[in-house]
């Protein structure tokens, strides 16, 4: 490994050098060959072709050469830099277009990433402690067929938060499309219906006013409050500091502002900010009033914050009970739904990103693949029969072959191409 | 002259070794003696091995040094190292073996 490595650096800065050895060695070597021809009687100029010809391609030698001194990869970096930088100077315009083009293809890459990062690894922004929070799912067996689920009533959200031990909050939400605002500017946008108490989950001061309390979501009908995300805030009242205390017309409600959250506080909501948070009891009155008295009006996402020093097992164990009770209670009306036991009935506290929960959906899966695709193309592009978008290798071949000083290593460098250089040094200078 | 072979994968090295266990050697007389020993039976590609050699410098098996030829000539030449020695042993032994093995089963009645 040292033998290797001490190689490597001397053939690094004795590159020239090491060069000019390779052109001695293997010149010493072809007439060699000739000589010994031209003592088997051969002319010397057919004994010079046949020790070339022999001997094999001198420029595909001498690159594997380098290859094998471990220092080819910094060659066709230099390589592709000088020829990437002189492309670019002689023609403004075409690096104009390869840097409009990169950009682009920088922003699309970023909005998929950004996606994934979404769904699969990055926590709601400001949540307080991302590893203690999770989604709840419920998952039973019905028929012999196994389903999961992260709907629930109002009720057996409120069972959940009162029989359970486990936790420090119980917070539920749904975040619907509704109309909001009045006459022609109504608008449909999404508005989250939260619990009081998934404001405690966060890190988060509101920029004007406050969130709403515990007291103003009680049921049956909660007080109609409504807190503006910051966004919404800005694009329908032009951040103005007036408007707590303004109605607002939600659905065919009327709702007063009473604060404004901070910027990028979406709570649990996947597809970005909602337009306001509101109590979740003052909208399911206004839908269904008897809403918070029955179990059949699955329609809420649960999220809870474990204790310290609460396991995850035991959260489970502590919301499946809980979940058992809550069943026992439905099958005294219902007499027909199957037993906790029988039904393997059974609560998880997943992760709080969807994405990596056990109903993560196709969206998760897509972009997984596209972001695989997205690597396989780039792959791809740097293949045989392509010219990976860069510096050196997007030029045209003409240009190439009438650069000075190069047609002599086009054939080199178009084997070197296919059999997979690497365009990064180039990508890296236009960036 | 009898039919050429290809030379199987990974045995460029051993011949290389093997050659310079006898004394120091530059390129073109370790390609002169595989010719001679094999009686040209082997086609060792005479550029492919330059490669093979800048790798085993870099590996430690062989070291080289810059000299006079025969004929008065700078020539790079190539001796094995003690490591290499080593690995010509380690390398002779599994080719016995591997050959050992395959004349098993060729001599299968």
């Amino acid at each position: 490994m040292l033998t290797d490595l001490r190689y490597r650096l001397r053939a690094l800065v004795r590159r020239a050098a090491m060069e000019r050895e390779l052109d001695d060695e293997l010149r010493f070597h072809i007439e060699q060959e000739t000589q010994r021809h031209v003592r088997a009687g051969m002319p010397r100029v057919e004994a010079q072709r046949r020790a070339h010809q022999e001997f094999g391609h001198l420029d595909r030698i001498k690159e594997q050469a380098r290859e094998a001194r471990g220092v080819g990869w910094i060659d066709a970096a230099l390589h592709d830099l000088r020829y990437a930088w002189r492309t670019f100077r002689a023609r403004p315009a075409f690096a104009a277009s390869v840097v409009t083009t990169l950009g682009l293809g920088f922003a699309a890459c970023t909005a998929v990433f950004d996606v994934a990062d979404r769904l699969l690894f990055r926590p709601p922004a400001y949540l307080q402690d991302p590893e203690r929070v999770h989604r709840v799912y419920a998952s039973e067996v019905r028929a012999g067929v196994p389903l999961t689920e992260q709907a629930f009533s109002y009720r057996l959200f409120r069972e959940l938060s009162d029989s359970t031990r486990s936790f420090d909050a119980v917070a539920a939400f749904q975040t619907p499309l509704l109309p909001v605002g009045g006459g022609e500017h109504t608008v449909e946008t999404r508005v989250a219906t939260v619990s009081a108490s998934l404001f405690g989950l966060f890190d988060a001061d509101p920029v004007l006013g406050r969130f709403f309390r515990e007291d103003e979501d009680r049921p049956p009908a909660g007080e109609r409050v409504a807190v503006l995300s910051h966004g919404f805030w800005r694009s329908a009242f032009g951040a103005s500091h007036d408007v707590i205390g303004h109605p607002l017309q939600v659905g065919d409600a009327a709702y007063t502002v009473v604060g404004v959250a901070p910027p990028r506080f979406a709570g649990f909501s996947e597809a970005g900010a909602p337009a306001l948070f509101v109590p979740i009891t003052a909208w399911a009155y206004g839908r269904a009033p008897d809403y918070a008295s029955h179990h059949g009006w699955t329609w809420l996402e649960v999220v809870v914050q474990r204790r310290p020093g609460v396991s995850v097992e035991a959260a489970n164990a502590d919301l499946t009970a809980a979940l058992a009770r809550s069943r026992e209670e439905q099958r005294r009306v219902d007499p027909g739904l199957p037993s906790p036991a029988a039904a393997r009935l059974r609560a998880e506290a997943g992760p709080v990103q969807p994405g990596r929960g056990p109903l993560a959906g196709p969206e998760a899966d897509v972009v997984l693949w596209v972001m695989a695709l997205a690597l396989v193309v780039r792959r791809g592009n740097a293949g045989p029969g392509h010219r990976p978008v860069a510096g050196g290798p997007i030029a045209s071949r003409s240009a190439r072959g009438s650069e000075p000083g190069v047609a002599g290593r086009v054939a080199a460098e178009r084997r070197r191409r296919s059999e997979g250089s690497r365009p990064f040094f180039s990508d890296l200078l236009i960036a | 002259m009898p039919d050429r072979l290809d030379l199987p994968q990974g045995t460029l090295n051993l011949l290389i070794l093997k050659s310079l266990s006898l004394g120091p050697q530059h390129g073109w007389a370790i390609s002169e003696r595989i010719r001679q020993v094999t009686r040209s039976a082997l086609d060792v590609p005479q550029g492919s091995l330059y490669p093979a050699l800048h790798r085993l410098e870099r590996r430690g098996w062989i070291a080289a040094e810059w000299g006079t030829s025969d004929n008065n000539r700078r020539a790079k030449f190539y001796r094995l190292t003690r490591t290499g020695a080593r690995q010509l042993s380690a390398e002779t032994a599994a080719w016995e073996q591997l050959t050992r093995a395959v004349d098993l089963v060729l001599g299968m009645a």
